[in-house]
């Protein structure tokens, strides 16, 4: 019925109750509060700590370190991709940036044909959304509140006659501030730190924070314990303290990447498969600057989208975003060094992004594997993204769609992060065939993290079923998160992944009679 | 309350987002002579194969590492060598934006990269400490036809050549040490909040008074913490 930070934990534990939560972001909030308000004895571990917004302090320097894994430095091991993922009570939905989309219907229809899922179907999560986006206060951005950044995107978009819409937040009472990356101080953000995670508590689930899950200890196609190691809220160490929990069913939602890591380490991988394609969209974009003063460090993230290219079948599909700048971010992504990076970082206040999401994961003859997680000797996860032939040239695609945005929208110069130029449309074409877009040539931005135990009814080829998301290899253990997708998702995940948990809670809850 | 009326009434007033350096010359002029940058390719000069071997690859590795002032604090898990490769690479990453701007050296960021360290897992650490090993040794300058002294003792220009010909190479783990030195040192720059008035960028508005300002929505979270007495 409460939260126990590591403070708490002064002698090693041991405890027993219907289900063990591993994560507390937007898979293990959502399936927490489902059982615990059903009456289950509920159990979260999560390795990160409680931090509530009282004492949030936007600014990246500060946060960073908190809420994020790796201190906000996890990479791939080539360093191509810097990936950002929360490390917190909430998860990575404390630092989202609240945008909002459902899974589309043809990305369920790709998982199905190409993927062989079954039992989950757009369909079946369509009354799962329809709950959780009331109770997260979803709703669609008017053309009046988007900020100068994103205006930019939007009449850019206007320009080029590409298709452009406003995108659904789930906030309530947002004062645009902007600084949803760091936490939102106001509460106004409906992550799980402040809407789920505090209905599973008051219904009788108790919360360990500062607790890294190390293993599953299993017998035979059981989970008899779930071992967590103890952290000093002070210096994130460990403490020397276990806790040990023994539920009837555990449910693993440490997001992609920790999740497949959990399931390594715990040596659960019969067809070896795990940590296997690992998706990112891969991001990238453009900085236009432009006359006026954009400021886009002002107003909320992101307010405006473009499906244009989803549907392109010549190369990497992506989605266009409009995407907030601020200096640490800014200053830490780009190819540019000493005065280069200055020029750019003082043009900052008249500089305006668009962001790219790329759709990996899809290519149907499997050049597009995605990242391998693997375990270094001292069981830390280690993300390999192949880097393919696709993703370069889907990268530079997409590079040359924000640069064209930019420009059209009246910046007076735009440039990308390996360092390209052009001050009008008829340049594009042959700075994108001046740039090198291989791993550490075009730097990658990471936000979103799925895949490495896809779901699939093929005990060979998935880690998951999908008819339940219950592990293939053992009876009483559910993986609920991002990690389940067996490609990338294709829109921003959060909402694809509550609906996803919402509707695992029910087959979990079948399992505990 | 409308979403308008909280964006007009909180966030259009130049209290909070007039930037402290208003930047008055930098508008469409400035944006519109932003510098075509161009890479710039090391031309390897002077250095060859037949140096290399006259030195000796064992006396390269051992040349000693060249420190600047000593940190304020005490290290906790950098030693003084690769804090002083840290802030070296960082002299060079992130130049100071102006004379009221202060340049990486005054900012610590080698200290700021031992703090942030102490909080990592081990095996990271020991990354960071590999990666900091590999950049500074003459001996691994020398094997790329490259230079012959640790980067720290050479001067500013030769670094920035040497930065660069990591961040341009064909050599892929010299490009992932480049980029791992220059996110490391960028990151925390520019993290540090007496970077931003070089920047045009204010800074983030006060937290405490919007949290009075939006007091009503706020959800106590303090309250579901398990007493602090408690003996589990
Ligand atoms: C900067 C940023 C902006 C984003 N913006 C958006 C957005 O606007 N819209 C959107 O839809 N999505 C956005 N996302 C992504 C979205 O929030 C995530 O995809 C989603 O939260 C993932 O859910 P999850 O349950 O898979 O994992 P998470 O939410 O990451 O939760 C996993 C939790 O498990 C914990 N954990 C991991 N391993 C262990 C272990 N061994 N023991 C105990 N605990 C463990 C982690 O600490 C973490 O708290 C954004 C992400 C980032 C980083
Ligand atoms: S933009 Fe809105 S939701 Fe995001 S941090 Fe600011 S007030 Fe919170």
């Amino acid at each position: 019925m409460s939260i126990h930070t590591g403070a708490h934990v002064t002698s090693d534990l041991e405890l027993e109750c219907d289900v063990c939560v591993i994560g507390s972001g937007a898979g293990g909030a959502v399936v927490a509060q489902r059982l615990a308000t059903a009456g289950k004895r509920v159990i979260i571990l999560e390795d990160g700590g409680y931090h509530v917004s009282a004492r949030f302090e936007m600014s990246e320097g500060t946060m960073f370190p908190r809420l994020y894994q790796e201190g906000g430095g996890r990479a791939t091991a080539d360093q191509s991709m810097a990936i950002l993922q929360g490390r917190a009570v909430g998860g990575t939905t404390v630092v989202n940036w609240t945008t909002c989309f459902r899974t589309p219907e043809r990305v369920f229809d790709h998982w199905s044909e190409h993927h062989g899922v079954e039992g989950i179907t757009h369909a079946a999560l369509v009354p799962h959304w329809e709950a959780i986006e009331r109770r997260l206060n979803v709703q669609q951005m008017r053309l009046d509140q988007v900020n100068a950044n994103n205006l930019v995107t939007w009449r850019g978009l206007d320009a080029l006659g590409w298709h452009k819409d406003l995108l659904f937040r789930n906030v309530k009472g947002c004062a645009h501030t902007g600084y949803c990356g760091t936490g939102c101080v106001i509460d106004a953000k409906q992550s799980m730190l402040v809407t789920y995670i505090p209905e599973a508590v008051q219904a009788g689930a108790e919360l360990y924070a500062n607790a890294w899950v190390e293993r599953l200890v299993s017998e035979g196609r059981r989970i008899t314990g779930v071992i967590a190691k103890v952290r000093s809220t002070e210096t994130d160490s460990f403490t020397g303290h276990t806790i040990t929990v023994r539920p009837r069913i555990t449910v693993l939602a440490g997001g992609a990447i920790n999740s497949p890591a959990v399931l390594l380490r715990s040596e659960i991988d019969p067809s070896g498969r795990t940590g296997k394609r690992t998706f990112f969209h891969p991001a990238v974009g453009a900085v236009g600057v432009h006359a006026e003063r954009i400021q886009p460090f002002v107003g909320s993230p992101q307010y405006v989208y473009s499906d244009e290219f989803v549907a392109r079948e010549d190369g990497m599909p992506f989605l266009i975003e409009g995407a907030p700048m601020f200096p640490m971010t800014l200053g830490s992504i780009g190819m540019a060094l000493g005065t280069e990076r200055q020029a750019q970082m003082e043009l900052l206040p008249y500089s305006s992004l668009t962001g790219v999401l790329g759709h990996d994961g899809f290519d149907v003859n499997d050049r597009d594997e995605g990242a391998t997680i693997t375990l270094t000797s001292g069981g830390r996860a280690k993300i390999d993204y192949k880097w393919t032939e696709r993703l370069s040239n889907g990268l530079r695609d997409a590079c040359g769609a924000a640069l064209r945005i930019q420009l059209a929208a009246g910046a007076r110069q735009a440039y990308t992060s390996n360092g390209l130029y052009v001050r009008s449309a008829d340049e594009i074409d042959a700075a994108l065939a001046r740039g090198r877009w291989g791993p550490c040539e075009v730097p990658v931005f990471v936000a979103h993290c799925m895949g490495g135990c896809a779901m699939g009814t093929d005990e060979r080829t998935s880690v998951v079923d999908s008819r339940t998301l219950r592990h293939h290899a053992r009876d009483d253990l559910f993986v609920i998160d991002g990690s389940v997708f067996p490609t990338s998702c294709s829109v921003n995940p959060q909402i694809s992944i509550y609906g996803l948990a919402s509707w695992g809670a029910d087959h979990v809850r079948e399992a505990l009679g | 309350m409308t979403e308008r009326a909280s964006v007009d009434a909180r966030w259009s007033r130049p209290r909070h987002w007039c930037p402290v350096t208003d930047i008055p010359n930098r508008t469409a002029d400035a944006a519109s002579t932003l510098p075509l940058f161009s890479r710039r390719r090391l031309a390897l000069g002077g250095l060859g194969g037949a140096a290399i071997v006259g030195l000796g690859a064992a006396g390269l590795a051992l040349q000693s590492t060249r420190r600047p002032p000593a940190p304020s604090e005490a290290l906790s898990v950098l030693t003084l060598d690769e804090h002083a490769i840290v802030a070296a690479v960082a002299s060079r990453t992130c130049p100071a934006a102006g004379p009221d701007v202060p340049g990486a050296d005054a900012i610590d960021v080698g200290l700021k990269a031992d703090r942030l360290l102490a909080r990592a897992e081990p095996e990271a650490v020991a990354d960071v400490k590999t990666v900091l090993a590999i950049f500074e040794s003459g001996l691994t300058g020398a094997l790329f036809f490259e230079r012959v002294r640790p980067f720290t003792q050479l001067d500013p220009d030769s670094q920035d050549r040497v930065l660069y010909a990591w961040r341009d190479s064909s050599v892929a783990l010299r490009r992932t040490i480049a980029r791992a030195l220059s996110s490391l040192t960028t990151s925390l720059y520019y993290g540090d909040p007496r970077t931003w008035p070089g920047l045009g960028y204010p800074g983030p508005p006060d937290h405490e008074a919007l949290r009075r300002a939006y007091v009503d929505q706020l959800v106590d979270l303090d309250a579901l913490v398990a007493p602090t007495t408690e003996a589990s």
